[in-house]
């Protein structure tokens, strides 16, 4: 029989899948306080560490959106945990990066597949950043074509010609892909 | 092939738009043309990360989530500080007659003046890496940058420039660090043949730092005229307007 706090936690993994305000702002509660304080202590600022969170968030997100995640541990040990291999990945590159040895949290192994989404999570922000720049119309006709749905379909949702959206569509992504290829992060992240 | 007419292959062959015989030709040319390949990953991988309606759903909830976090807590934190507010806001009062009343106010800025308070040095966004020749000194090259020891880094950055010149970063921290070292003349050389090509990730960053460097040399017709050229949205747009307000400017 599942204790209290597993029950506890798997109740807002669930809340997490299907966005339920309560569920994230209980995570917030539960978690953030104590990123803040490690990452503080670990050349971070206050800023840095809810950045950091929204990312461990989304990446664990798509883990249980493919139904791949199986905790071994409790839900606050497993967030502090890609929380910390996220910031070991950003401060490695960290302008006035000191040598010191990052203080560590309980020890939790990530699979590999979560650690791989860790080293994605920087090129999803970059996409995710620009995205975020482009007009309602484009991000919804953009994120609709890139779920395969028909641009006849796209086209009856907005009520509107396939023609127009075809256009559209064509415009919207090259304006995208514009913006990130003009981004210098983009740059290095492909060497 | 242009840059345009690759985006426009791999939609069409995305979208399943191409015949057999172009989508054969397309497969073909996949083999040899790297930059083709490469359109091709990144047209994919951007699908694939932004497809799920899910996920940018959870991605607004997410960010509202941490607006209120941000607005509870500044506001706890506001609550728990007022007196203490107070005090200061009256401290600094007080301290602010006495300088208006014994301190001389400077009546004008010299270029040097406007230049040390607009210039930051541009964080370096190169990673190490390791393996071959190359990387030793590139990490070098990054170490000696990140602790501001940008004469050895202006060295290290020119010397792999030399050895492959198709890498416009090494240039651009090449400049970079020659700013940082103070080496005018050559930081205004640099970031002026970065400017002269198109289409790399460097125009907008290499034309604010260009001004600053001529703002350096006290070139003010040079600096004001490349700060003019700093359109919305472009990298730091704001900075160069206030430049632009300065009584240097507007005398």
């Amino acid at each position: 029989m599942k204790n209290t706090v597993a029950l506890q936690d798997e109740l807002l993994l669930e809340g997490l899948l299907q966005s339920n305000p309560k569920a994230v702002q209980e995570i917030y509660d539960l978690a953030l306080p104590t990123i803040i304080i490690w990452i503080k202590q670990n050349n971070g600022s206050e800023a840095d560490a809810r950045d950091v969170f929204q990312e461990a968030l989304i990446a664990i997100f798509q883990k249980v959106q493919n139904g791949e995640l199986q905790l071994t541990c409790t839900l606050k040990s497993y967030l502090k945990a890609v929380c910390k291999y996220i910031w070991l990945a950003k401060i490695r590159n960290r302008k006035n990066r000191k040598e010191q040895t990052l203080e560590d949290i309980e020890q939790v192994q990530l699979d590999e597949d979560m650690q791989q989404r860790i080293e994605n999570a920087e090129r999803n922000q970059l996409f995710f950043k620009h995205f975020d720049k482009l007009d309602h119309k484009c991000r919804q006709i953009l994120q609709w074509y890139f779920d395969k749905v028909p641009l006849k379909e796209i086209a009856k949702r907005l009520n509107t010609s396939e023609g127009y959206i075809k256009k559209r569509k064509f415009q919207c992504k090259e304006k995208l892909i514009q913006l990130i290829k003009k981004d210098p992060l983009y740059f290095e992240l492909k060497n | 092939m242009k840059e345009a007419d690759k985006f426009d292959r791999v939609e069409k062959y995305l979208d399943g738009a191409l015949n057999a015989e172009e989508r054969a030709a397309f497969e073909q040319d996949l083999e040899e043309d790297e930059t083709l390949k490469a359109e091709l990953a990144l047209q994919k991988e951007l699908a694939e990360t932004l497809k799920s309606e899910k996920l940018h759903n959870f991605r607004e909830l997410l960010k509202k989530t941490d607006e209120n976090w941000t607005n509870k807590t500044s506001e706890a934190k506001q609550i728990s500080l007022m007196p203490r507010i107070f005090a200061a806001i009256a401290a600094v009062i007080l301290l602010l007659f006495l300088a208006y009343q014994f301190i001389p106010r400077p009546t004008s800025i010299s270029s040097d003046e406007l230049f040390a308070a607009n210039y930051t040095s541009y964080n370096m966004v190169l990673k190490e890496r390791s393996g071959d020749e190359v990387s030793g000194d590139l990490n070098e090259a990054i170490v000696a940058y990140n602790r501001q020891g940008y004469e050895q880094a202006a060295d290290l950055f020119n010397r792999l420039y030399n050895q492959s010149p198709e890498q416009l970063s090494y240039q651009f921290y090449a400049a970079q660090a020659a700013l940082g070292a103070n080496r005018i003349e050559v930081a205004i050389e640099q970031f002026s043949r970065l400017l002269d090509q198109e289409g790399h990730p460097f125009l907008e960053q290499s034309r604010w730092y260009l001004a600053l460097a001529y703002l350096k040399k006290d070139a003010l017709p040079e600096a004001k005229l490349l700060l003019q050229e700093i359109k919305e949205g472009q990298y730091n747009y704001k900075g160069a307007k206030d430049v632009l307000k300065s009584p240097l400017f507007n005398s």
